[in-house]
């Protein structure tokens, strides 16, 4: 085989080790957003994948769905962050720490509680409270 | 079947050019900083620092994809159909990025302690 292929199957190979990776963090991801995240990696993996297979095979009709992926692809990451702001807080009435974690102790935390956000009026969905973010 | 395959891949590579070979590194380094994308996603303590390290490498990554791509084709359409995808991504992940951050603010998942600027801090 020549220099270009052996290359590019390379690269492949690569690309799939990064899909199964972020798989990993899709699974054990703690919070949603964090499956987010790593969703964000699968579809840019699923590009160069795409993008691989444009060169490699003469699929030069395979650019359509590179277009669609690149501009689908933050779909998921508005639509998820604009429904998951506050929801991991107000189910549990318990705030998480940074890992995801539930605090055992509110020591060093100075964010409000959601007994005061609750009493500050009529309830916010998680909708209007994303989109009212520029005070 | 596999030999099927790189009969297939040979026919079409016969003949590669220095430019074809450049454009096949780049493709390989844009999948390079893919892996490297995934690889912090993987390793990184928290949101903050997997998102940092979802989207530099990813956006680094599908530039020299695009680069790749172009120096493998060589014509007009690709050069408009890559700048069109580096374009979108350019203007699309800051947007989903932005969201997210803020959302795991709102979440709690931010450790405003260590902030020096707290600007979506509520107003006293």
């Amino acid at each position: 085989m020549n220099p270009v292929g052996i290359i590019l199957l390379v690269a492949l190979g690569l690309v799939v080790v990064a899909a199964f990776l972020s798989l990993y963090r899709l699974l054990v991801g703690p919070t949603a957003l964090d499956r987010v995240v790593s969703l964000d990696v699968l579809a840019a993996t699923v590009i160069v994948i795409i993008g691989v297979l444009i060169v490699l095979e003469p699929r030069v009709d395979l650019v359509a769905l590179m277009i669609v992926f690149v501009l689908t692809q933050f779909f998921s990451t508005v639509t998820v962050a604009r429904f998951m702001a506050g929801s991991s807080r107000n189910r549990s009435n318990r705030p998480l720490n940074v890992r995801g974690q539930y605090r055992t102790s509110n020591a060093g935390t100075e964010r409000p509680q959601v007994t005061e956000d609750a009493s500050e009026g009529a309830p916010e969905t998680p909708g209007t409270d994303t989109a009212g973010g520029a005070r | 079947m596999v030999k099927e395959f790189v009969a297939r891949v040979d026919a079409l590579t016969a003949g590669a050019t220095v430019l074809d070979v450049v454009g096949a590194v780049l493709m390989l380094l844009g999948a390079g900083f893919t892996l490297v994308a995934a690889l912090g996603v993987v390793r990184l303590p928290d949101l903050f620092s997997r998102m940092h390290a979802a989207a530099k490498p990813q956006l680094l990554g599908l530039v020299l994809l695009c680069s790749g791509i172009m120096l493998l084709m060589r014509s007009w359409a690709w050069v408009g159909i890559c700048v069109l995808v580096l374009a979108i991504q350019v203007v699309a992940a800051p947007v989903g990025s932005h969201m997210l951050g803020r959302a795991a603010y709102r979440d709690g998942l931010a450790e405003t302690a260590t902030l020096t600027i707290d600007e979506l801090a509520e107003p006293e």
